[in-house]
């Protein structure tokens, strides 16, 4: 059997990276997405035929992908993995209309757009399109709140999609929770109020995801407390809460 | 002072159901459009029955349209009421459908609705108390085969005006779930019209929305055989999905 073909947003750094190592451990065929330079990369993993650097907030991201990946040979994917994302901390109104446009490009609108332009790739091996959600999706979350909105949009797609897709490719979401990345930083987080240093690590939570993905099951949510949460989140979310 | 209510999409089917609903309870009401012509209109006719009306033209679906509103609204009264109601959809099949459409469906549902709101509460324009009414759809409960994007935009509304809700308790947000509404929107998206009668018309819609206001409820789905069918959704996912992709998906 060939190695599969596997590809995954956001892989230079947090979640995605640790997806990457992992895959490259078991000898797959990755392709990754990463904003910057390649030269910044120290995995061995990262090659000229392997990193594809691209800005998904462009509009014209998933042209540049597909293109990358013709250039590669690349025509059948068994893994879409669509992890790139980003946050933001703090009250609603006070986040910029640019960070708010930022975050629906790369959370929303890019894995919509990179499914669109590479599905096909993905039905050539009934493989399975992947959608690394969050949590945040299903809980009310007012430091949050843009964030919350692009994860559970990306939800709503995916379980209309696998419907569409039944029997040609699989759809699968991913819920992981609070997990050590430097997302949080980045998002303007207070990490000591957040207990930042008792997330699990990015590695341990790449494992769980690479078991989710393997077991086929359409959804799921990455360990028992955030089980829990995202069962009572939903449960809330009928009562209007 | 009359009591000022602000409605995206007011020209034409739930939106102007909306504004003559809350014209007539007192509320003067400024519209925002797209269509200028049946901006025009809506507004002789909320004139016509008394009300105080007055329209802002812009596109929502672009971020210079959402900059325009909120710079107009800037200049008007407190907003006491403010709905969220503009929204185009896309049906087809993922792959074959355009992806510049699907786009624009979430532009306007999703980004506009986001944009407008951070906008309005940066600039403190909702008065105090104020409510705000995002029209979200029930495929949010039952999943909608044959129109993912549109599906996402609505998803991530709700969970917006969740966290809105969580995050401002001094404001009022009420989150709506409409099913079918008999409007020109839903003959020009839906496969299959020979059922229309049995889509609820939008003034009943309105109604219950400017009850719902009214109570300060949070949570709207109108209709009891909609209730149910969220209800549906909500126990068991994969019964509805199958029913939105035999009613849907199968006839696009
Ligand atoms: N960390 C958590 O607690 C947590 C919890 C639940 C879900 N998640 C989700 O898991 C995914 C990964 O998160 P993470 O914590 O690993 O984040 P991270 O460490 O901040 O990494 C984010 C990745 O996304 C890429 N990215 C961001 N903006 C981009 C853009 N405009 N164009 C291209 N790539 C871009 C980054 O690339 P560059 O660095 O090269 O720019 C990086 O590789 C996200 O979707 C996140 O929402 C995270």
């Amino acid at each position: 059997m060939n190695a599969p073909t596997i590809l995954i947003s956001g892989a230079s750094d947090g979640i995605g990276l640790a997806l990457a190592r992992h895959y490259a451990a078991t000898g797959a065929r990755l392709l990754l997405l990463g904003r910057r330079p390649a030269s910044g990369l120290g995995e061995s993993f990262f090659t000229a035929t392997s990193y594809c650097r691209v800005d998904l907030a462009q509009p014209y991201a998933h042209a540049i992908v597909k293109r990358f990946l013709l250039h590669q040979g690349i025509e059948r994917l068994d893994l879409l993995i669509h992890n790139a994302g980003l946050g933001y901390y703090g009250p609603l109104e006070q986040q910029p209309a640019a960070t708010i446009n930022d975050m629906l490009a790369v959370n929303v609108h890019a894995p919509i757009a990179l499914t669109h332009a590479l599905l096909p790739l993905v039905e050539r091996t009934h493989g399975s399109v992947v959608f690394i959600s969050s949590i945040a999706a299903n809980l009310p979350v007012p430091q949050y709140a843009v964030y919350g909105a692009s994860k559970a949009a990306l939800d709503g797609f995916a379980r209309s999609l696998r419907v569409e897709l039944a029997g040609r490719a699989r759809v699968q979401v991913i819920h992981p929770g609070a997990t050590r990345t430097a997302m949080h930083a980045r998002s303007g987080a207070p990490l000591e109020k957040l207990g930042w240093s008792r997330f699990p690590p990015p590695e341990r939570v790449a494992r769980a995801i690479a078991r989710a993905i393997a077991s086929g099951r359409d959804e799921t949510t990455i360990g028992l407390g955030n089980r829990m949460l995202r069962w009572a989140g939903r449960q809330l979310e009928w009562l209007g809460y | 002072m009359n009591k000022h209510c602000v409605i995206t999409g007011a020209a034409d089917g739930i939106g102007r159901a909306l504004a003559l609903r809350f014209g007539a309870a007192g509320y003067g009401i400024t519209g925002v459009d797209v269509d200028e012509a049946r901006a025009a209109q809506t507004q002789a006719e909320l004139q016509r029955a008394g009300a105080e009306a007055r329209f802002i033209i812009a596109d929502l679906g672009q971020q210079a349209g959402v900059e325009h509103a909120a710079g107009e609204l800037a200049q008007l009264p407190l907003i006491d009421v403010l709905v969220h109601n503009a929204g185009i959809s896309a049906v087809g099949r993922f792959g074959a459908l355009d992806l510049a459409r699907q786009q624009a469906v979430l532009h306007l549902n999703l980004g506009a609705p986001l944009l407008l709101s951070a906008a309005l509460l940066r600039q403190e324009r909702m008065g105090r108390g104020g409510s705000l009414v995002f029209l979200a759809s029930l495929s949010c409960f039952t999943g909608y085969p044959g129109a993912a994007s549109y599906a996402a935009s609505k998803d991530g509304l709700a969970a917006y005006a969740r966290s809105l809700a969580a995050a401002r308790r001094d404001l009022h947000v009420l989150t709506v779930y409409p099913g079918p509404t008999r409007t020109a929107h839903a003959r020009r998206y839906s496969p299959d019209n020979r059922r229309e009668s049995r889509r609820m018309p939008p003034e009943q819609l309105a109604n219950a929305i400017a009850h719902a206001v009214q109570r300060r409820q949070r949570l709207l789905i109108p209709g009891a055989g909609n209730q149910l069918f969220a209800l549906l959704g909500h126990l068991a996912p994969r019964l509805t999905e199958w029913a939105m992709r035999k009613t849907v998906l199968e006839k696009v």
